[in-house]
């Protein structure tokens, strides 16, 4: 925790000129994601929540979080992967956005994992644009692609 | 940096506070043009305002400040006699400083505009020079002065404030907490100024009534006063009574697991002492809970005195303009309720208080001819009742001539003229309310435009509130309004449908009917929509599982007979309508909570809250229910966001000539006059039959006539003296003559059409006329179903 981006004073916009970068990594259908550590409050298996009718599909419902009404995204829905099978039990992250606190569903989650900036490449022109849309960028891991999500443009028109 | 906004804000502050106490003293003033203690009380104010502009470099308000104080100075010094006109011109500079005020407030610095001929008039009325050009520049800037006043007053603009939402506190003058008003005496400026000090004056305790603060009595309550209260942050506030929300959640989550522990206790015998223990401590934090609750909003409450001080200045300026004279009388300003609610009716408030100078009060001759005082007088009065707060506002006027109201209705074609005959006292007096409708005979700048009233009612129908009228002719008008004494806490009807649970603000629930399966009475459904006969009234069906898709077809017509049905009868403005839930459960007090921008635009949604349980409820608007099943004249908003299978879409706007007409009393209907070939009149005995079918000789044809309210399953309205109205369409030099209850008028009209989704036969969709709901015909498609193969005879 101690090694945060203001240390250095760097922008928070442009993740390759900062050193090293913290992030809580999840799974997607097979996918590896994150998003920075900073904006994670906490972690949960999925609870049940109020479905809101009409309301757009990506939103999966309201979770009453310690008297909090929250928002859940499914986030297989919003970045556009098939939907999760009936059996499997989501995990919910519950991130802080600037449009308070938003509770994403995602399949299993991860550790926090450290990255260097030299690893990081702008979102690949040919990904799908409803998920190269909501990443910031892709870390170049030696055994795979974390695939880093802005958190703020997840909640973005859904 | 900071110290200086900080000093900036603290003044601007004291400043709205000096300048809401100000009006009020004028207006005293007028009354009282040789009380010492209001005209030092006046001058201190606006001195206060001077002197400290000068130190914080605001010259324009220095200015204006400035030369207030001037006039005043002279007349405090008995150099000038306090007059009415004296007076006239010191509020408007007292406007001017409250614009410049606000602009500052908004934007950091003073407005661009010049304020130099406002400091000239106050500087000629001073010198007495030219007295001959003073009334001119009286009456000009009285003039905007009371557009600015209309413009503040903007009713429409009463912001939708949700309980919940913060509030941003810095720059809003009535974030004000009230007993900072002797700080604002001591303001540094007061004591360094070069300008002669008020004598201090003999504390008059008698004369104290406006609140008009005496140096000499405020310098012995001070150190009390400034230590009893302190000025804190809304923001805060707010933060703390949602703290205190979720306090009580917590608290009925509690209570409800003690209660099913105790359940399992109850069965074993062993842990018996343990509970009543933990009994004990539950109950403990219960009360405590309460009473937190019960503490913290009386924070946010305010005196309604808060609002009605503005009213003096209104009264005053109105009855001067419109040659009145005007008493205002107050009674319970000391009632507090809610800053939220506060806020949220003084725009309704002003309105009526307009409302019943502009048209109630008699001009002071005509009220001489009637034999009442000369002068009218206006009361209004506050006060707590049932958990509730009431408001009166009465004036001794003209009353409302009920016949009047009428006319005029039936002049805009709002109701029709059997309506109006049948109609009772009170419900031709509620016309009022109806968008459109002014009985103003002369459109005066203050009122008579024609909305107004419709906006107050739901205004405060907006914030769980209702209004009520009574007048009698020569007699006055009485308003009763009455609202919830706070938002944030909401009783709620608890129903659950689709296997969702929602949450049913009370204030706008009627009552609720239950139909058995052996019931007699049953739902009847007319080309898809349903109605029920509640009491002899047909009451309009939706259903919640429908509207919202929830997954239990209950409108499928067998499930009606085969099971129980809830109807929760609702209010929705003007509209009532049932709406059919799949269970009902409990009345509970419920916190409103708001939901993310993403689903604001669910207009069904009015928020949602935490259970008991724990588990999340939605809080249904029912005003956005009314709309989303079509019952509501205001236009149809989409109901969800769905893009493919949208409810309503609407299509392009075109201006069109358009028939309205009538089947039943309570329908509207419209065609566009291009479609149609004549309107007639034909009389009921000329009928005659031919092939099963009515028809009419017609210009020496035989016109098939065929009845509107029929096919479309609604009982066609009686008509007077055997006549029937008519409709003929000519296709390809055939005719057919559509008979209908009766034709309104013919509009121009935009053609902004909504498209029904349950498409109805005959009906192309709706449209809203004159701000009523009104279905657009789909002639060629209406005959065809009708008289079916007539349209492929005559195109052969």
């Amino acid at each position: 925790m101690s090694d945060t981006s203001d240390e250095n004073g760097t922008s928070v916009q442009d993740p390759r000129l900062e050193t090293k970068r913290q992030y809580a990594t999840f799974y997607l259908a097979d996918h590896f994601l994150g998003v920075e550590v900073d904006t994670v409050q906490e972690v949960f298996k999925a609870k049940p929540m109020t479905a809101v009718p009409l309301a757009p599909q990506t939103i999966s419902g309201l979770i009453n979080l310690r008297g909090h009404i929250i928002m859940t995204i499914d986030l297989r829905k919003r970045l556009g992967f098939k939907a999760r099978a009936e059996e499997e039990k989501p995990m919910s992250i519950v991130v802080r956005t600037s449009e308070g606190l938003v509770n994403m569903l995602v399949d299993q989650i991860g550790d926090v994992i450290h990255v260097l900036p030299e690893l990081f490449e702008s979102p690949p022109t040919t990904l799908d644009p409803q998920l190269s849309e909501t990443l910031e960028g892709v870390y170049k891991l030696e055994d795979q692609l974390l695939l880093a999500l802005s958190t703020e443009r997840i909640i973005q028109v859904i | 940096m900071e110290d200086e906004d900080d000093i900036l804000n603290e003044f601007l502050v004291e400043c709205s506070e000096g300048i809401e106490q100000l009006d009020q003293e004028f207006v005293e003033l007028e009354k009282n043009t040789d009380d010492p203690n209001l005209l030092g009380s006046i001058f201190r104010n606006i001195h206060t305002i001077k002197g400290t502009c000068g130190f914080l470099g605001l010259p324009k308000l220095e200015n204006v400040a400035h030369g207030a104080e001037n006039i005043l100075s002279a007349m405090r010094d008995g150099d000038m006699a306090v007059t009415s006109d004296g007076i006239t011109i010191l509020l408007e500079a007292v406007d001017a400083i409250k614009e410049i005020v606000h602009h500052i407030e908004e934007t950091g610095s003073e407005p661009d505009k010049s304020y130099d001929a406002m400091r000239q008039s106050l500087d000629v009325f001073l010198s007495g020079a030219a007295t001959e050009s003073k009334g001119d520049t009286t009456t000009e800037s009285e003039a905007v002065a009371l557009e600015a006043m209309m413009e503040g007053l903007d009713i429409e603009e009463i912001p939708e404030k949700d309980s919940h939402e913060t509030e941003t506190i810095a720059p809003e003058p009535s974030a004000v907490i009230e007993s900072l008003e002797e700080e604002f005496l001591n303001a540094p400026a007061f004591n360094t100024s070069p300008e002669p000090v008020a004598e201090p004056v003999s504390p008059d305790p008698d004369n104290e009534k406006v609140d008009a603060p005496v140096s000499a009595a405020s310098d012995k309550k001070k150190p009390a006063l400034a230590e009893s209260s302190i000025r804190v942050d809304v923001g805060l506030l707010d933060k703390l009574i949602n703290m205190v929300g979720e306090l009580v959640l917590a608290r009925n989550q509690l209570l409800q697991q003690v209660r099913s522990r105790e359940d399992d206790a109850s069965n074993s015998t062993n842990n018996g002492t343990v509970n009543s223990t933990n009994n004990g401590t539950v109950q403990q934090i219960d009360h405590i809970t309460t009473e937190l609750q019960d503490t913290v909003m009386k924070t946010r409450m305010q005196p309604i005195k808060k609002i009605w001080d503005k009213f003096p200045r209104v009264v005053r300026d109105l009855a001067k303009s419109s040659g009145k004279e005007i008493d205002l009388v107050m009674e319970g300003a000391e009632t507090e309720l809610d800053k939220t609610l506060l806020e949220a009716i003084k725009d309704p408030m002003t309105h009526i208080i307009r409302n019943a100078i502009d048209h109630g009060i008699e001009l002071p001759e005509s009220r001489k001819e009637r034999g009442k005082p000369e002068k009218g007088t206006l009361f209004l009065k506050a006060y707590h009742e049932g958990g509730r707060i009431n408001i009166e506002i009465s004036d001794d006027g003209g009353g409302i001539d009920v016949e009047r109201v009428k006319t005029k209705a039936l002049s805009k074609g709002l109701i029709t003229e059997e309506i109006a005959e049948k109609m009772s006292q009170v419900d031709a007096l509620n016309l009022i309310f109806h968008p459109g409708l002014s009985t103003a005979e002369k459109v005066t700048n203050v009122s008579g435009r024609g909305v107004g009233m419709d906006v107050v009612k739901t205004n405060i129908e907006k914030i769980g509130g209702t209004v009520r009228m009574s007048s009698r002719l020569g007699k006055g008008t009485q308003m009763n309004v009455e609202i919830p004494l706070t938002v944030a806490i909401i009783p709620a009807l608890m129903v659950s449908s689709g296997g969702a649970p929602f949450a049913i603000p009370q204030a706008s629930l009627i009552e609720l009917v239950r139909l058995d399966n052996e019931s007699l009475q049953h739902i009847e459904m007319v080309r898809g929509s349903n109605f029920y006969r509640l009491r002899g009234v047909l009451l309009p069906i939706l259903s919640i599982n429908t509207l919202l898709g929830l997954e239990d077809e209950i409108l499928e017509d067998e499930d009606i007979h085969s099971k129980g049905t809830n109807i929760m009868v609702l209010k929705a403005g003007r509209n009532s309508f049932g709406l059919i839930v799949d269970l009902i459960s409990d009345t509970e007090e419920i916190v409103v909570k708001p939901l993310n921008k993403q689903l604001s635009g669910l207009s069904y949604l009015a928020g949602a809250t935490i259970l008991g349980d724990g588990r999340v409820a939605l809080i249904l608007d029912v005003m956005g229910i009314a709309e989303a099943g079509g019952l509501s004249g205001a236009a149809h908003e989409n109901l969800g966001m769905r893009s493919e299978d949208d409810i309503w879409h609407e299509s392009d706007t075109t201006i069109v000539s358009m028939v309205l007409f009538s089947v039943s009393s309570e329908d509207r209907y419209a065609v566009p006059l291009a479609e149609i070939a004549r309107l007639e009149e034909f009389d009921v005995t000329k009928i005659e039959q031919a092939s099963g079918q009515d028809v009419i000789q017609y210009r020496d044809e035989l016109l098939t006539l065929v009845r509107l309210g029929d096919a479309i399953g609604v009982v066609t309205a009686e008509t007077e003296n055997d006549r029937i109205p008519v409709i003929v369409f000519t296709r390809n030099e055939h005719s057919i003559g559509v008979v209908v209850g009766k034709i309104i008028d013919i509009v121009t009209s935009e053609m902004h059409l909504h498209l029904s989704p349950m498409k109805k036969t005959g009906i192309k969709g709706s449209l809203v006329i004159d701000g009523i709901s009104t279905e657009l015909l789909d002639i060629d498609q209406f005959i065809d179903t009708v008289v079916p193969g007539w349209m492929d005879e005559v195109t052969v």
